[in-house]
């Protein structure tokens, strides 16, 4: 018998050990993947303080401070794309989930055939090119030969509008696409909580006579908590960055409507398209991730300070 | 057992994860080709590979539209020539719509699966800066002589950054002069042929007599999907942030947008818009002249080119109609070449691909190789000396990536293709007459503005299509919000930055 506790303690994570390994080692193809993707293309941080030689290569090049972000704070039109980029993804967010939601209650309601013929509807546009959004929406707006003067303008007795010189119409027709394009994913991720939520609630609550309104309110929501503070708050991370396929091929790059569709992202691209400074690009993606970073550790703070078991960590 | 199988999968899914990882192989045949071209090299390149394995290798971009299918016996016709000099010659193609997205890619690997490169999509500028491209002053000494000759002096020199050169200007149309192209019998009906001089007045005045009598047809429509109306009064230097104007014969840099030539142009843009002479939605129709023109839904559009005529030739067999083109303005600016030609400083054996770059200077066989590929089997000669497509095919079926003559150091020695056979001697006799920019050789470097380059490229990306596609509605305050901006983005210290290279240049 050994009483030596040290001893017993070693004794009983190798028991622990040699009765888990397997699964250990069915994590480390899922970690090195991590590892790869995520956590090694962080050395690709330092290009945003370097002015890069190739000849030298990336290591040896020199240091130049910060001064790869000075573009990013002089203009009017940069601070125009931040704030674009941050009130685009302020509506995406609250409209995304808050339809999300509601679409992924729905579809909970309709069971069999039906079912299967409305998520396929309302997936579909998520797996579409931007490039091909871009014409459908361009068959939609053309000046001429477009769906809405030339069908549903007229019929309202209205005259025709040229959408790709008014920007103004901008925010309401991005939207509208991200919405139409991003809600058959995020629904799913909803659906999925949605349907592992136990039948017996339900059936006692309508054996209590609750409406269905009312099994939404006090029994959907409130097990769908979690899962709702963890998608916001993942999305949070994302602040800064905007959907380039989005702002970019859409309004198919009209300078007349980059007041509405400039973001951080494309006005980089259409800067450095000329200078092509990998410096000053990596530049722009260091401060927005940071900023991202920012972000999800407040929230996250304030989502622990308020309801412990919501928080992501 | 259970576990056994377990961590066999396990270890089968980790070494999943690293086989994309590995290096590239030693051939350079990883990833580059499609697999149709692989296949070919089994029979088509087995004898040339047998001889010739134990030669060093330089690798050449060529710019193509899509990777063409006869790539491995193009390269063996030349690598036959290029042996005498001790090496063989391996052709990568690259889309020219990826050109700028590979070439970053490639050369920012530090490996040498590309030896020569143009920089089209690239700035030679730049590629300097970054170290992407190796310094030639002494590797081209014994060949410089030839070399000048053949590209002429201006054009060779063009290519030294601080008294070094490290790259080969192309040689190619250097003045290109801005046109209007119009399907040939409506420009016949109102007495211009292809060729004819006006102005824009006279341009404007045209419009509308063809506008009264086709009130529904647009007759400026989108090339490259632009408006493209190009200004040959001044010396763009690369980006038209700064310009040389009086047809490059100024020696002060100015800021174009606030120049009178750009408020000239404007006042035509706002008559021609008021008018409705544009093509609605020209900024975002996907439509090229090829599509509209022969169709009769646009009348014409705008164009560059060394010289009108020619490119109303080369219009007529690629819009499918007959095209004329009329020259707008009286003179042409000979500016600095637009690409040059490259050493990737990974390069093993940077002796041989410097005789690379002088035999496709020099040597006619293997520029018309590389241009219109075998004759016979991608062209034929004609009587009078030009190239055309072998009977029954087109730019689709032929082998080779025809068309791209532009895109080679020197297609001055090739045979003219679809042109007249006289077609690179006008050329040439257009660079001579054209007016000398006084900036012609001087490469600017704008590393010290470039926070200034990034905000103004975006401001003029908001402005200048929208101006020049008819696009506003009111043009003095936009343009006037325009100079603003670009001035607040500091465009005067992009004018000054250049002023002071050119003075240097200029030896001032």
């Amino acid at each position: 018998m050994n009483n030596n506790p040290a001893l017993k303690k070693k004794n009983r994570f190798l028991v622990y050990l040699r009765q888990t390994w397997p699964l250990y080692l069915m994590m480390v193809p899922g970690l090195a993947y991590l590892f790869i993707n995520n956590y090694l293309p962080m050395f690709g941080l330092q290009f945003a303080f370097k002015k890069i030689n190739y000849t030298t290569g990336v290591w040896k090049s020199p240091w130049v401070g910060l001064s790869n972000f000075t573009y990013l704070f002089k203009t009017a039109d940069v601070y125009e794309a931040f704030r674009n980029t941050i009130l685009y993804n302020l509506v995406f967010l609250v409209l995304g989930h808050a339809l999300a939601l509601f679409v992924a209650i729905l579809l909970e309601q309709c069971m069999g055939r039906t079912f299967k013929l409305y998520q396929t509807l309302i997936l579909l546009p998520f797996l579409l090119s931007a490039s091909v959004i871009a014409y459908l929406a361009f068959a939609f707006l053309s000046s001429d030969n477009g769906f809405l003067n030339n069908t549903i303008l007229k019929m309202f007795g209205k005259d025709p509008i040229t959408w790709y010189s008014k920007p103004k119409y901008w925010p309401y027709i991005l939207t509208f696409i991200h919405i139409w394009k991003s809600i058959g994913y995020s629904s799913i991720l909803y659906y999925a909580t949605l349907i592992g939520i136990d039948k017996s609630y339900y059936e006692a609550a309508v054996l209590d006579g609750a409406s269905v309104p009312q099994q939404i309110r006090h029994i959907t929501l409130p097990l769908l908590k979690t899962t709702i503070i963890t998608l916001v708050i993942m999305q949070i991370g994302r602040m800064f960055y905007s959907d380039f396929g989005l702002f970019y091929q859409v309004p198919m790059n009209n300078g007349m409507l980059y007041s509405t569709t400039n973001t951080i992202d494309t006005y980089v691209y259409r800067g450095l398209m000329e200078i092509n400074d990998v410096g000053r690009s990596s530049a722009a993606g260091f401060l927005q991730s940071v900023l991202g970073f920012i972000l999800v550790l407040t929230t996250n703070l304030i989502v622990r300070k308020v309801d412990r078991d919501s928080a992501l960590f | 057992m259970k576990k056994i199988v377990a961590m066999m999968l396990a270890a089968v899914m980790v070494l999943m994860l690293f086989a994309g990882c590995g290096a590239v192989p030693a051939t350079n045949d990883g990833g580059n080709k499609p697999a149709e071209a692989d296949a070919e090299k089994e029979d088509a390149g087995d004898e040339a590979e047998a001889e010739s394995s134990d030669l060093p290798k330089v690798t050449v971009e060529v710019i193509c539209g899509s990777v063409p299918s006869e790539t491995e016996s193009i390269q063996a016709a030349i690598s036959e020539i290029t042996k005498e000099y001790g090496f063989v010659v391996e052709l990568l193609p690259i889309e020219i719509g990826n050109a700028a997205t590979q070439l970053n890619l490639l050369l920012s690997g530090g490996d040498d699966t590309l030896d020569i490169y143009t920089t089209i999509g690239v700035t030679y500028n730049t590629v300097v800066n970054n170290g992407q491209a190796l310094e030639l002053t002494d590797l081209l000494k014994d060949y410089e002589a030839e070399m000048k000759t053949a590209l002429t002096e201006s054009v060779y020199n063009s290519g030294y950054l601080s008294g070094k050169l490290y790259g080969v200007g192309r040689l190619l149309d250097q003045a290109s002069t801005p046109c209007y192209s119009i399907r040939a019998d409506i420009a016949e009906q109102y007495g211009y042929k292809n060729g004819d001089k006006i102005d824009l007045d006279i341009l404007t005045e045209l419009f509308a007599k063809i506008r009264a009598d086709y009130p529904d047809i647009p007759l400026i429509g989108p090339n490259n999907g632009q408006p493209n109306i190009g200004d040959s009064r001044v010396d763009a230097l690369n980006n038209k942030l700064g310009v040389l104007g009086n047809y490059g014969q100024d020696e002060t840099v100015i800021d174009y947008y606030s120049s009178d030539y750009f408020k000239e142009l404007c006042g035509y843009f706002e008559k021609w818009r008021d008018a409705g002479y544009y093509m609605s939605d020209i900024l975002n129709v996907a439509d090229t002249p090829s599509d509209y023109i022969a169709a009769g839904k646009c009348f014409g559009c705008f164009a560059s080119h060394f010289s009108a005529e020619m490119n109303g030739i080369w219009s007529t067999s690629n819009f499918g109609c007959d095209v004329a083109s009329l020259q707008i303005y009286e003179d042409a600016t000979a500016v600095s070449p637009g690409a040059y030609f490259c050493i990737n400083p990974a390069c093993k054996n940077p002796d041989k691909a410097a005789t690379m770059l002088y035999l496709m200077a020099t040597n006619a066989d293997i520029v018309n190789l590389m241009i219109n590929g075998i004759e016979g089997q991608d062209y034929i000669v004609l009587d009078d000396g030009s190239a055309t497509f072998v009977e029954g095919k087109d730019t689709a079926s032929t082998g080779w990536a025809l068309g791209f003559s532009w895109a080679n150091l020197n297609s001055s020695i090739s045979i003219p293709f679809n042109y007249p056979a006289d077609y690179y001697k006008q050329m040439l006799d257009a660079n001579a007459s054209a007016k000398q920019s006084k900036a012609f050789g001087c490469q600017f470097d704008l590393t010290s503005v470039a926070d200034e380059v990034s905000a103004c490229t975006n401001v003029v990306n908001k402005y200048f299509n929208a101006l020049e596609g008819g696009a506003v509605e009111d043009y003095t305050a936009t343009l006037d919000a325009f100079i603003e901006e670009l001035k607040a983005s500091g465009i005067d210290k992009i004018v000054e930055c250049k002023q002071q290279q050119l003075d240097a240049f200029l030896g001032k």
